[in-house]
């Protein structure tokens, strides 16, 4: 079947740089943890690797089309079929990492909580945890799910936006990608805080923060706003990476 | 045998040709066995139907037969036949473009018979 | 059971790569699909295998639709002159996915093709020389086993022995077990014995679609004296001329005369001379 294929095929291909991955993420626990048991009465953090996942999984999402569309195009798959094999394996990876992660910290959780308590205490924070429960690194199993749920919504986002980015990048020639790659950050470290600063009085800036503070429910401290709007995010950029996709061509030269 | 693609004669008929020369110069006696279309079309690099056209064509003459599930093999009196045939052919194959190749360069009759006559003697 | 191409036309803005192409390819056949460089053959084989869409016009695969269509298209395999495969997969990988993706392929005569043409498969596809790429990817289709197959420059940069050895497990295959046979090339010469029918295309049209033996007594070459020759063709179609000194050949279509002047000297074309004949005529030169 070849919806099977291509999802083994794409999911495989991911299996490798998960690996690689969370060998550096153990490796650095590890590393962490002996030295806080060594440290002995402090508190050492970890923290941000759920940025680190989402960061990954972008990059993951940017880099696959590149190489998998020809293949796949090669091998008589159609792109309705790659695509949605695609989706599939975007589910399943983001799930591992979400899970792999979820359980690295749970076992460090009962690592230091209860068989070295006596020592010194060491936590693997998120950053979605100092966003909406305080990083103080008080666990509760709620705080852990939730971030769990947040860190799959956003790796699922992510992943999805990079496909669409690559694909546009697939598409379009030299001169337009150089605009788009340069003009993209040039807009939102010079043009818009110009463009605030001479007709809004800098107030636009407030107000698009305000925005994203509320539509991710970073202010109230609710994390089920943020899974909504992630869920959103992903499905815009999942109709738009179809879009830009479903009449791709293969590339001659 | 050499297959030419560029010569007027289809390739069927060259395979054919070529076939029935090798039976006559006892390259495939009667009995033996020819080879297999496979072998023909790969060895001049034509295609089978090709290959299996010419073949078929001396199926139908009764000059070569085929035994199911093993080969192709040379009818008996195939070489009797052949003779035959090509007998018949001769003057229309050989000696009508003999004789206006000898017009075009202006060789006689005597021209003509006293060539044939020096290449029989060479033979011996 | 045929791939039926009807009224396809590709446009790249101004350019006009495929104009009305209607074509027919039937089952067990091997057709030559000849070109100069640039004619559209690369277009077509790629817009039947769904790897860009045309303008207008359908590709019916056995009655379906080949665009976006999973079951039509992998009933054909392109080996074309681009390579899709990743630069890092090993070759003993890209006959693993091949046999993922088409169950019909054949695993283990891959491997002993493979050695064949000495080919190490622990090779990565970007490490293979032009000839070795060329290569791996003659195997696949020759193992492949779905029921179009299109070869679109298939011996590029291989050398002659294996040149020769394609061809000859190329007839052999067809022999044994007939298939559809698409080889797209501008290398006439080399082909013209193997095909049976040929197609000639030429700045995005078809100009001739034809069994090869109809196409080779299509025409003939007249040479002789110029003044001859030249009294001889006029009112005649020609499509083409070459003249060394006072001798003169002229291409001309159809049967020869009965009465042929002494004078002149007549010969069967063959397939290269044709093509480059009727594909310069049509630009007028």
């Amino acid at each position: 079947m070849r919806l099977r294929n291509s999802y083994l095929y794409q999911l495989k291909g991911s299996l490798k740089p998960i690996t690689i991955f969370y060998s550096i993420f153990i490796l650095l626990t590890v590393v962490s943890s002996i030295s806080a048991f060594f440290a002995k009465d402090s508190i050492f953090q970890m923290s941000g690797w759920d940025f680190g996942i989402l960061i990954f999984m972008f990059i993951m999402g940017c880099a696959c089309f590149n190489e998998d569309f020809p293949m796949h195009l090669q091998n008589s798959v159609s792109r309705k079929t790659y695509f949605t094999a695609k989706l599939l394996s975007v589910f399943s990876s983001s799930a591992i990492m979400t899970a792999l992660y979820a359980a690295f910290t749970l076992l460090i959780h009962w690592i230091f909580q209860y068989l070295l308590s006596n020592f010194t205490v060491f936590e693997i924070t998120s950053v979605f945890e100092m966003l909406y429960f305080g990083g103080e690194g008080i666990f509760s199993f709620s705080m852990y799910l939730w971030t769990a749920l947040l860190i799959f919504t956003s790796a699922v986002f992510v992943n999805m936006l990079g496909m669409f980015i690559s694909g546009v990048f697939y598409r379009t020639g030299k001169l337009t990608r150089i605009l788009l790659a340069a003009g993209i950050p040039l807009f939102f470290i010079m043009i818009f805080p110009m463009v605030d600063y001479t007709f809004f009085g800098r107030t636009l800036y407030a107000e698009v923060f305000k925005f994203i503070g509320n539509v991710f429910g970073i202010f109230e401290k609710t994390p089920w706003k943020a899974t909504v709007s992630f869920g959103v995010l992903f499905a815009v950029s999942t109709v738009a990476a179809w879009l830009v996709i479903r009449k791709a061509p293969i590339k001659n030269k | 045998m050499n297959i030419n693609a560029d010569i007027d004669k289809p390739i069927f008929q060259q395979i054919r040709e070529g076939i029935e020369d090798a039976i006559i110069l006892g390259a495939f006696p009667e009995g033996s066995q020819i080879p297999s279309i496979t072998e023909i079309s790969v060895n001049y690099k034509i295609n089978p139907a090709t290959a299996l056209k010419g073949v078929n064509l001396l199926v139908e003459e009764n000059i070569v037969y085929k035994k199911r599930g093993v080969g192709m093999f040379v009818c008996d009196g195939a070489v009797d036949r052949l003779m035959e045939n090509r007998r018949k052919e001769f003057y229309d194959k050989y000696v009508s473009s003999l004789i206006s190749e000898a017009k075009k360069l202006k060789l006689s009759e005597q021209d003509i018979k006293q060539m044939i006559e020096r290449g029989f003697g060479s033979e011996y | 059971m045929s791939i039926e191409i009807k009224g396809l036309t590709k446009q790249y803005g101004e350019t006009t790569a495929l104009d009305n192409v209607t074509l027919k390819f039937e089952n067990n056949k091997i057709y030559g699909l000849l070109g100069r460089n640039g004619a559209g053959k690369s277009t077509l084989l790629n817009i039947i295998t769904n790897r860009i869409f045309t303008t207008s016009g359908e590709v019916l695969v056995d009655g379906e639709n080949v665009r976006e269509n999973d079951r039509a298209i992998s009933k054909i395999y392109l080996m074309s002159e681009k390579t899709l495969y990743p630069g890092d997969m090993r070759i003993n990988n890209v006959f693993k996915w091949s046999k993922k993706f088409y169950p019909d392929f054949d695993e283990k005569r891959a491997f002993e093709l493979a050695e064949l043409f000495e080919l190490n498969t622990n090779k990565k596809v970007k490490q293979l020389s032009t000839g070795f790429t060329s290569i791996f990817k003659l195997i696949v289709a020759l193992c492949v086993n779905t029921p179009y197959i299109f070869l679109d420059e298939p011996v590029l940069g291989l050398d002659a022995n294996n040149r020769e050895l394609f061809y000859k497990l190329l007839i052999e295959k067809y022999s044994e077990e007939p298939f559809t046979v698409v080889i797209s090339t501008h290398l006439i010469e080399e082909i013209s014995t193997l095909i049976e029918q040929a197609i000639i295309i030429e700045s995005g049209k078809i100009l001739v679609n034809t069994s090869r033996e109809e196409l080779l007594q299509s025409g003939y070459s007249v040479s002789g004296k110029a003044v001859y020759v030249d009294n001889y063709i006029s009112g005649k179609e020609i499509i083409g001329e070459d003249t060394l000194g006072g001798l003169k050949t002229a291409y001309v279509m159809g049967k020869p005369q009965a009465d042929m002047p002494e004078s002149l000297e007549v010969t069967a074309l063959d397939l290269q001379k044709l093509f480059v004949k009727l594909t310069n005529a049509k630009e007028g030169k």
